[in-house]
């Protein structure tokens, strides 16, 4: 037992004053070097000159100071693992920020045709192809889409095969932005996709490139599509690398609430009539409170939206004022390209409330 | 020490009893030493998520990085660091005059490094009272004009944090000191028994270690 008491003394090394001093007198040398180095610019390598003279430091102070250099080979291991798991750790981490690739930039071709020269434009997405296009899709498309591209619209449960659900990432006809306008521009037969020709050529591509965001892996234009699309011919030459929109600023576009329309004008006429009340619920957001329309308000930072202002239809002698008959057909039937909200579910006297009051308003002026 | 490992065991000159588990004296210290050393691991881990942050968000805005380092008050960061390696040395001398049964060193060696440390975070009140008036604060405080590169507010998250979390063990490091300093003149340690005095410098050297790290990465961005 005696050799092992021996032993336990000799297990606690004690060390010279003076080595402690010397390390010390080593560690305020590097802290002094590492400071002077800082003050030189030596791009990339001022961080790894600054990290090694750290590591060498640190080093001192374990090994002497803690005397980790005398101390038993399990304590050891133990300590330095966790240098190990550390640099696991944040190396692993950090790859992401050095293999993160950007999308690839897609070359746009210039042709002596000047209706190919728009399109090889409008199929590049900018920021404002994909903003005018979610202000097309919550007119045009969130019915059967719906409002956030699920296929999940009010009008989806009656249709068989069901509408696209744009976050899948599949197509029927290619999601290449001239496939997806292709579709659009023909419709999908067989389904209730039906032709949107009527919309112009600008808007038909902002509502593939707004579609094209809720998912990110939807493919580029390849030779192919644009060979089907005929965009191929008479090329003049490359004139411009444009980048695809990256998601991020896509999805921010998507998370943008809905425009909010500020009712013109002050005064309603007899505000405590039925009409009114219909006006109030059913119109007013749009038209106005006399009927002169509404404003889109243009927050700083944001990109212009379509019909930014209502036309009045106070001023207007109609038809309408004096048939009621053709009013309750003019606000039943959807106008062709705008956002007149369906009102089909009035019953036959709120009809013709809505009709006097309207009538009202417009003697009003 | 006693032979006889069946019975507890008081360690001559102190009032340590060996509790009777253990082998020897020595044993119970190695098992005290090989705790220390893992809580120490753990301790690198905890400060290793802020140092991973740290390194994302450098790699993803380094002109931020190196425009709001500017703030930094370089002499008051320098003065710290040489302040708390002082204090490591004297922790370290602190332990081998236990060692060597000079009480009367040890105790003033612990003295010493309280007083480093009270002046570390001194300093650090200074530095902190600065950023404080000039709006030099975390992400959705920050309100200081001077910075024009995107997101200054995420370094002075990083630099509270960090700097914060190391204060915090700064003022624990402390009170562990004074318990130990208190002991010490009481006449608790000798050379057979100092376990407390060494489980206390390695602490304290972590916290050392860990702003040999934070002084270049958040004060000497080049």
């Amino acid at each position: 037992m005696s050799d092992k008491h021996n032993k336990d003394h000799e297990e606690h090394h004690i060390l010279p004053v003076s080595l402690y001093v010397k390390v010390f007198i080593g560690l305020i040398i590097l802290t002094g070097l590492t400071v002077l180095t800082s003050m030189f610019d030596f791009g990339i390598m001022n961080i790894v000159i600054a990290m090694l003279i750290a590591l060498i430091k640190s080093c001192l102070v374990v090994f002497f100071f803690m005397q980790l250099k005398f101390d038993e080979i399990g304590n050891k291991v133990t300590f330095l693992s966790a240098f190990v798991f550390l640099s696991v750790f944040i190396l692993l981490t950090s790859s992401d920020l050095f293999f993160r690739k950007n999308p690839e930039p897609v070359k746009v071709t210039e042709s002596a045709n000047q209706g190919e020269t728009d399109q090889n434009i409008l199929r590049m997405a900018t920021p404002a192809l994909v903003a005018k296009g979610k202000a097309i899709f919550q007119v045009q498309c969130v019915s059967c889409h719906g409002v956030d591209g699920y296929g999940d619209g009010p009008a989806a449960a009656a249709l068989n095969p069901k509408p696209r659900n744009y976050h899948t990432g599949v197509w029927r006809f290619g999601g290449s932005p001239t496939r997806i306008f292709h579709t659009i521009t023909e419709g999908s037969p067989g389904t209730g996709m039906a032709s949107y020709s009527n919309l112009s050529v600008e808007d038909r591509y902002a509502l593939a490139h707004y579609v094209r965001t809720f998912n990110e892996h939807n493919p580029p234009d390849t030779a192919a599509d644009l060979e089907a699309a005929g965009l191929t011919g008479n090329k003049k030459a490359v004139v411009a690398e444009v980048k695809p929109i990256p998601i991020e600023m896509a999805m921010e576009k998507i998370e943008t609430p809905d425009q909010v329309m500020i009712p013109m004008g002050e005064s309603a006429m007899h505000p405590d009539s039925q009409g009114a009340k219909i006006y109030r619920q059913k119109c007013v957001t749009c038209h106005g409170m006399n009927g002169i329309g509404a404003q889109v308000p243009m927050n700083e930072g944001q990109f212009p939206r379509v019909a930014p202002i209502t036309k009045s239809w106070t001023g207007l002698q109609a038809d309408w004022v004096d048939s009621q008959g053709a009013f309750i057909s003019l606000v039943s039937n959807h106008f062709p390209g705008t956002s007149l909200a369906s009102v089909a579910d009035l019953t036959k006297d709120e009809w013709s409330q809505i009709y006097s009051y309207a009538k009202e308003l417009t003697q009003a002026h | 020490m006693s032979d006889d490992h069946n019975h507890s065991s008081v360690i001559p000159g102190t009032h340590h009893v060996v509790p009777h588990h253990f082998a020897s004296a020595y044993a119970e210290f190695d098992a005290s030493k090989f705790g220390m050393w893992l809580f120490l691991v753990t301790e690198i881990l905890l400060f290793g998520g802020l140092f991973c942050a740290y390194a994302i968000f450098r790699g993803k805005f380094p002109e931020t990085f190196h425009e709001a380092h500017l703030e930094l008050n370089k002499t008051l960061g320098a003065v710290n660091t040489v302040v708390l390696l002082f204090s490591s040395l004297t922790m370290a001398l602190a332990v081998n005059y236990a060692q060597r049964n000079e009480r009367k060193k040890s105790f003033w060696m612990l003295v010493v490094t309280l007083l480093c440390a009270l002046t570390f975070l001194c300093v650090k009140y200074v530095e902190y009272s600065h950023k404080f008036h000039e709006g030099l604060l975390t992400a959705g405080f920050y309100h200081f004009k001077g910075i024009e590169a995107p997101n200054p507010g995420l370094f002075f998250s990083l630099y509270f944090m960090m700097t914060g979390l190391h204060g915090i063990h700064v003022l624990i490091g402390m009170s562990i000191i004074t318990w130990v300093l208190l002991r010490t003149r009481k006449g608790d340690f000798n050379s057979k028994y100092f376990t407390p005095v060494e489980l206390t410098g390695l602490y304290w050297h972590l916290v050392d270690l860990i702003w040999i790290f934070l002084f270049p990465l958040l004060y000497l961005i080049g």
